[in-house]
């Protein structure tokens, strides 16, 4: 059976916050992105996702086998690798030994062939150099690709991956693309994350998440097209518009009800995304 | 180098069909040549070489196991247990060093003033509990999150980690416990009573943060052992027969709960 | 291949000394496709052969400083390697290797002709030889192994070995008188 995902009317609560509000949606191969902001509760999903927590009501079916059921959850576990948003590490440990620590709690006992794994998964993110060398020693960017060569661990079908690109420069946010845009052409790949430019880059299947509730789901030109002829250029920053500012070349971009005759242009994806959020979440989606 | 062999002569023998004697020539040659080395090379059958490399580049990264793990290797330990337990805080040197110490001076004090052995007795149990408590969760784990979703079983992991605290504390305290002034039954008596804490401390994290539970059962402890010692004549007393039964019901009851809980540790939020 | 910008042997082992796992990379894309061949004409077990291979390098990591700078990083290598091999089939008794491959012949002309050009009058020699007395030969003089542990190698009582080399040097030195 190919990878999929189904998630049917999940609802999470902390406390009084309502972190997941009846999520409903489906995935399959390819690359799904979670696009919201801070708070939107994309980590929360994932987590119920990677079938870390347990939702208080609603189902989650992963390639066939339902979370909620003991025996088909361990299935799923063998099945899917998790990338969490900021994964700890045990101090003092080598890049190597630390990969080679999940490698066993994912039931790779032996050691030849698990080290031969571990070694798989640190060249697959051109790590293999580095592979003796403490995590501490690492930056920023290298730890994250350690925290992502562990969930390719065993070669899962389903890869949930929070905030995969959050933190890195632009060459190697470019090269975390190369390698998950791979991925996605036989698995099923879901990642987080608050910019538009991943998905643009990335997904052909996109959820924006707030507030936990899906406000969208669909390919990212019909997320850009929500903001279709409500996107237009002038001369002067106009009142009462969504969004405004001042391009290159002097003009104004606006984005939210033109004006009778206005000068539109085509959306973005940034645009449509930004058209849903609404004005309070725009601070954070910046 | 004025002669090289031809091509289809290192073809075969790459492939290991050549004779005898043309193979003899051709090995004493590549000995000296480098450029009929580099052309055998590019003959080879590159994804098997590379599989074999990557068994190389595992073995030179491979963890080198310290004193701890060598140890626990050494009494028979699979090297993949022995990996899950080295990395647990509580079965460190560091750990281990300052148990000594605590230990230590619990045995100075039961040396220094004859109701002082009550703090020995008191202190050995509370040693494995917070060496479980520190031994799992998500403040003391960093792999925590990856754990859980991991298909290990995560209360295997707790079992396997708190069952070689116990083990090791247990036995800390067993040789402290020969160094006490008076070798009675003090020597043995904060054995059940550290099974009881343990377990009690484990079951209750079902409920609260491991080391919530582990503080509460401390402190109970603590306050129980305080209200039967005041009203006792000596140090040992609270430490009879009636404690080691409750002991053994806590600790009885304390599993029975666990293996009945035992999914609970597989997930957050679970029931 | 023959890249003239590419660090020769003795570049290479230098900086193995130093740590450079990239060294140690080079080094094994050069010279684990022959020593695989060599050492396969040393033992049938496929599997046997791939652990030595492993062993080879990872000790050639670990005793890099053991390379004197003298003679040929490619002699070093086989060394470490038919040592290892040795080790394995002393350690793995019954014994699961053949000699050499041989079709049982002795060499073709044209065989000898070009153990010939490799050897001078020894090749042609050589090639004329049995297979056992060859074995031999190849083990002590081109493995450079002692007796003992050629007679390892070959699964021969070192006495064997020792009277083979006799012949062998009996028959090669009739040849070239």
């Amino acid at each position: 059976m190919s990878p999929s995902v189904v998630v049917d009317n999940v609802e999470q609560q902390f406390g009084t916050t309502r972190a997941l509000d009846g999520v409903t949606f489906d995935a399959n191969v390819g690359v799904t992105g979670l696009l919201g902001p801070n708070g939107a509760g994309k980590t929360t999903l994932l987590r119920v996702l990677a079938t870390v927590l347990k939702p208080d009501r609603g189902r989650v079916v992963i390639s066939g086998l339902d979370a909620t059921k003991t025996g088909q959850r361990l299935e799923i576990r063998r099945r899917l690798g998790y990338m969490p948003q900021e994964p700890g590490f045990h101090r003092n440990f080598t890049a190597f030994e630390f990969i080679d620590f999940v490698a066993i709690l994912k039931e790779m006992t032996e050691r030849q062939t698990r080290h031969a794994e571990v070694m798989r998964v640190l060249e697959l993110t051109g790590l293999a150099s580095v592979a003796g060398k403490k995590i501490k020693a690492l930056s920023g960017g290298m730890r994250r690709r350690v925290a992502l060569a562990q969930s390719l661990l065993g070669d899962p079908e389903i890869l949930v991956l929070d905030e995969p690109t959050a933190g890195l420069d632009p060459e190697q946010r470019l090269r975390f693309r190369e390698v998950i845009s791979s991925f996605g052409e036989t698995k099923a790949v879901l990642l987080s994350t608050h910019q538009t430019e991943d998905v643009a880059a990335l997904c052909h299947h996109v959820i924006v998440l707030h507030q936990g509730s899906t406000l969208f789901e669909g390919t990212p030109r019909d997320l850009a097209d929500v903001a279709a002829g409500r996107v237009w250029l002038s001369d002067d920053r106009p009142r009462d518009v969504r969004m405004s500012w001042r391009t290159a070349e002097g003009r104004h971009r606006n984005v939210g009800e033109p004006p009778p005759g206005a000068d539109t242009i085509a959306p973005t994806i940034e645009d449509g995304y930004l058209l849903l959020l609404g004005v309070d979440a725009l601070g954070e989606a910046a | 180098m004025s002669w090289h062999a031809a091509d289809a002569a290192l073809d075969t023998y790459s492939r290991g069909d050549c004779g005898g004697a043309q193979a003899v020539s051709i090995e004493a040659h590549l000995m000296n040549c480098h450029e009929c080395r580099c052309r055998v090379a590019r003959l080879a059958d590159r994804p098997h070489l590379d599989e074999v490399w990557r068994k190389i580049a595992g073995e030179l990264d491979a963890p080198v196991p310290g004193l701890v793990e060598r140890g626990l290797l050494r009494v028979g330990v699979s090297d993949h247990v022995a990996r899950l337990l080295a990395a647990t805080p509580s079965l460190r040197l560091s750990w281990f060093l300052a148990v000594g110490v605590a230990l230590a001076f619990a045995v100075a004090a039961a040396h220094a003033d004859p109701r002082g052995i009550l703090l020995f007795l008191v202190g050995a149990p509370m040693i494995p509990l917070a060496g479980v408590a520190a031994a799992y969760g998500p403040r003391v784990d960093p792999t925590f999150e990856i754990g859980l979703a991991a298909p290990m079983r995560s209360f295997r992991l707790l079992l396997i980690r708190s069952a070689a605290v116990l083990v090791s504390s247990a036995t800390f305290a067993a040789i402290a416990a020969f160094f006490l002034p008076d070798l009675n039954v003090a020597v043995v008596a904060w054995l059940l009573p550290s099974l009881a804490l343990s377990s009690s401390s484990l079951a209750l994290s079902t409920r609260m943060p491991p080391l919530a539970a582990a503080a509460t059962i401390g402190v109970v402890w603590v306050v129980a052992v305080g209200l039967i010692a005041f009203e006792a004549r000596d140090a040992i007393v609270p430490f009879g027969a009636p404690m080691q039964l409750a002991s053994l019901v806590v600790a009885g009851a304390s599993m029975w709960t666990l293996s009945h809980t035992r999914e609970s540790f597989e997930q957050k939020g679970a029931a | 291949m023959t890249n003239p910008e590419a660090p020769a042997d003795r570049e290479l082992m230098a900086a193995l000394g130093d740590g450079d796992r990239d060294a140690l990379r080079t080094l094994y894309d050069r010279h684990s496709p022959w020593l695989l061949a060599r050492l396969a004409r040393r033992c049938n077990d496929r599997g046997m052969v791939d652990e030595v291979l492993q062993e080879t390098f990872v000790q050639a990591w670990r005793k890099a400083s053991s390379y004197d700078g003298r003679g040929e990083v490619a002699a070093w290598l086989w060394g470490i390697g038919i040592r290892r091999l040795i080790d394995h089939v002393r350690r793995t008794r019954p014994v699961q290797l053949r000699a050499t491959i041989d079709r049982g012949e002795e060499g073709s002309v044209e065989e000898q002709v070009l153990a010939g050009v490799e050897f001078g009058d020894l090749g042609g020699a050589l090639a004329r030889l049995s297979p056992e007395l060859r074995a031999v030969v190849q083990a002590t003089v081109l493995d450079g192994l002692t007796t003992r542990e050629a007679s390892e190698l070959l699964g021969i009582p070192t006495g064997t070995v020792k009277t083979r080399m006799m012949r062998a040097r009996m028959r090669l030195r009739e040849e070239l008188a």
